[in-house]
């Protein structure tokens, strides 16, 4: 308790401010130019927008079409949308959007012959050295001049465990966890220098850390104009994904927005209650229910005809009982 | 100047087409070489004056447009796409396809150049050559739903009704928040007598849009059209109660939008309306 | 598994200008918590306060933003009404720390 009690106290410590104009300042703004710095040479570096290949094209669309037709099916009528689930399921198990149709398995020994692949991997790998390498040089610079003292008092406190992380090449005991190194000064620029870089840079800068962090997990995905990259780097097998799709689009149920366009109408211009609404689907509920293995589920709109099958709902369990 | 400089901008923002607007304030700027001024937004200009000249028929502000363009970008094929359309405009077709063809054949994906040859070809004359070639060109770019708009529109052209109702879903799925395309598909199926369909369409687009006109006519005209038939056993058709319902909603609504009209007009639209 | 049910108001949003409020909504956070920050430090908060601070100022801001910019009618410009309270408030409170650390230790650390 004692122990406790002791580190409890305010450490007042005076810094020399000469650490504030040699290192505060100047880790600060060497990481805000670096970040510029980056982000253009991101920028030269990818050069002129490249050339999209038509059937690569072609292919990312198709797949399109499959979440087009389940995101916005159902303003379709269900003719519409049955017809495009059949077509698509067929197409999509052929191979019809298919750059290579007779492809199968590539052997992954040719791999590194086909130009549009290296391509890929060649730009993926372009994007992490611009992310890795300057953070990598950053953190040498500091831990080779700026270690071994404190640099900074967060103004709020944390746990003992952070001590040893934050306070790395300083080695005492009873300091506050606030007082901490230059590193942890390095590590909280990272982070805070995010949402000045967007300021500065517009959104979709090039010095984006989150989008780093993800980089590093998933390497090497190329833009959509390109061939797909599978994280760990291999071609992928396009058909494999066609055919997920295929029994995506095959889960999908149609249900017709329009089927009680009549009543909502009505309901907005206030001509009937919006009770009426939540009626409509309990009612629809309990048909879709007790109908069981009907599958053409209630699909009638007015509020009369919603009353009836509620009393055949109910008139059907009564028959079950007596029965 | 300033001013006329935003203007352009937002009406490229939007994409509307207002040559009128773009030549009136585009014509000075280019003319005393203001449009220098405004850096890389000045090739932007150039190039919407051109088009926007085309269209009033201001064929010299659009050549002037255009050679200042193939100066700065030489070889380009944006650029030759605005030549072409110019070889259009004054009515060498064959010439104008020739160019297209060349861009194609350098860059089989530009899709500038493979829209311009579908409508040369709707231009010459050739209206199944178009549906093709347009066609062909959907199969790679599915998601261009000003495309699919204007395949609607060669179908409609021929009278081909369902299959320009197929590319209205089209377009529905890609843009379900614009009540126009749902505008479209409701009258296309009025036309190909799905009157039911039409219905819930109509609808639709007036619950996207509070008190469209169009759509309340359209209303109306289906719902007088269905109620002169006996009720259908249909279960997913309208009710009988809902029809009427909705009948009372679309005349009042309409007689509602005369309202700010003279008395002698409103009485006259009043009396159509009812008798619709 | 079954398709999604159709919310008529859902396809009243038009996905580009949700982004584009989106992210003016960030960029309004992002400078309103470097400012909060440079005046936490230079107040010298420390632990809670300094926290404190940041949220009630934040609060205020979603606040203005939805009486003045939202009109009061925050589902018009977002898909949750919620989202004028919560959207970058996070990433806000990142660059706070960062300029509450600065100006704090400017200030009250070094001599």
């Amino acid at each position: 308790m004692g122990a406790w009690t002791v580190l409890q106290e305010r450490q007042a410590m005076l810094l020399d401010p000469a650490i504030r104009d040699w290192v505060l300042l100047p880790i600060m703004l060497v990481m805000v130019l670096v970040g510029v710095v980056r982000h253009q040479v991101t920028v030269l570096l990818n050069g002129p927008p490249r050339k999209a290949d038509l059937k690569s094209a072609r292919e990312t669309k198709g797949l399109q079409r499959g979440s087009i037709l389940r995101a916005h099916g159902n303003h379709l009528p269900e003719y519409a949308f049955e017809a495009r689930k059949a077509y698509l399921t067929e197409a999509f198990e052929k191979g019809t959007y298919l750059k290579d149709p007779k492809a199968g398995n590539k052997p992954k020994g040719n791999v590194m012959q086909d130009p549009a692949y290296v391509e890929t991997m060649m730009d993926g790998m372009k994007k992490n050295m611009m992310n890795i390498v300057p953070q990598t040089v950053i953190m040498g610079w500091i831990n080779f001049f700026f270690s071994g003292f404190v640099l900074i008092k967060l103004p709020f406190p944390l746990t003992i465990r952070f001590k040893s992380m934050l306070q790395r090449g300083i080695e005492t005991q009873d300091m506050d966890v606030s007082w901490v190194s230059s590193l942890s000064w390095y590590f909280l620029n990272l982070f805070g220098l995010q949402s000045v870089f967007t300021l500065i840079l517009g959104s979709g800068h090039a010095a984006d850390a989150m989008r780093d962090m993800q980089a590093m997990s998933t390497m090497g995905m190329g833009p959509a104009a390109g061939p797909q990259m599978s994280p760990t780097g291999q071609p992928q097998d396009m058909h494999k994904i066609f055919l997920s799709e295929k029994e995506n689009i095959e889960l999908t149920e149609h249900e017709w927005g329009l089927n009680n366009v009549e009543t909502r109408l009505l309901v907005k211009y206030g001509k009937l209650p919006r009770s009426i609404l939540v009626d409509q689907k309990k009612a629809k509920a309990a048909a879709t229910s007790v109908s069981g293995p009907s599958t053409s589920s209630l699909s009638s709109s007015s509020p009369a005809a919603v009353a009836a099958a509620a009393a055949a709902a109910g008139g059907k369990k009564k028959g079950r009982r007596q029965a | 100047m300033v001013n006329a400089a935003k203007v352009l901008q937002d009406l490229r923002a939007s994409a509307e087409r207002k040559p009128d607007v773009v030549v009136r304030l585009g014509k000075p700027l280019v003319e005393n070489g203001a449009v220098k001024k405004l850096d890389a937004d000045a090739w932007l200009v150039y190039e919407q004056v051109a088009i926007a000249a085309l269209d009033v028929g201001d064929d010299a502000l659009a050549q002037r447009c255009i050679q200042a363009l193939e100066q700065k970008f030489p070889g380009s094929a944006r650029v030759r796409r605005l030549h072409g359309m110019k070889l259009e405009a004054e009515g060498e077709l064959i010439q104008a396809g020739e160019i297209y063809k060349a861009i194609l054949q350098e860059d089989e994906t530009n899709i500038l150049a493979a829209k311009r040859q579908v409508m040369l070809l709707r231009a010459m004359g050739l209206p199944s050559d178009a549906i093709s070639a347009l066609v062909k060109y959907l199969d790679i770019n599915y998601t261009d739903f000003e495309g699919w708009l204007q395949l609607a529109d060669l179908y409609l052209e021929q009278l081909m009704y369902s299959q320009a109702a197929f590319c209205m879903e089209e377009v529905i799925m890609l843009q379900p928040q614009n009540h126009i395309f749902h505008l479209k598909y409701a009258e296309i199926l009025y036309s190909q007598q799905s009157i039911g369909l039409a219905l819930k369409q109509f609808c639709r687009v007036v619950e996207l849009c509070k008190d469209h006109v169009r759509g309340l006519y359209g209303i109306k005209l289906c719902t007088s059209h269905l109620l002169k038939l006996s009720p259908s056993k249909d279960s997913t058709a309208t009710s009988q109660e809902d029809l009427k319902a909705i009948d009372l909603l679309a005349t009042e609504r309409l007689i509602a939008t005369y309202n700010a009209a003279s008395s002698s007009t409103k009485s006259v639209s009043t009396k159509w309306i009812e008798n619709l | 598994m079954s398709g999604q049910q159709i919310n008529p108001d859902d396809a009243l949003y038009v996905d580009m200008f949700i982004a584009k409020n989106s992210q003016t909504m960030t960029f309004i956070r992002s400078s309103y918590s470097a400012i909060l920050g440079i005046a936490a430090g230079t107040l010298g908060l420390t632990n809670w306060s300094g926290f404190i601070f940041y949220f009630t100022g934040s609060a205020f801001l979603s606040f203005l933003i939805f009486a003045i910019k939202a009109k009061a009618r925050p589902s018009l410009y977002f898909r949750q009404p919620l989202d004028v309270f919560t959207e970058g408030v996070l990433g806000g409170l990142l660059s706070y720390i960062l300029f509450w650390t600065l100006l704090y230790g400017i200030i009250h650390v070094y001599d």
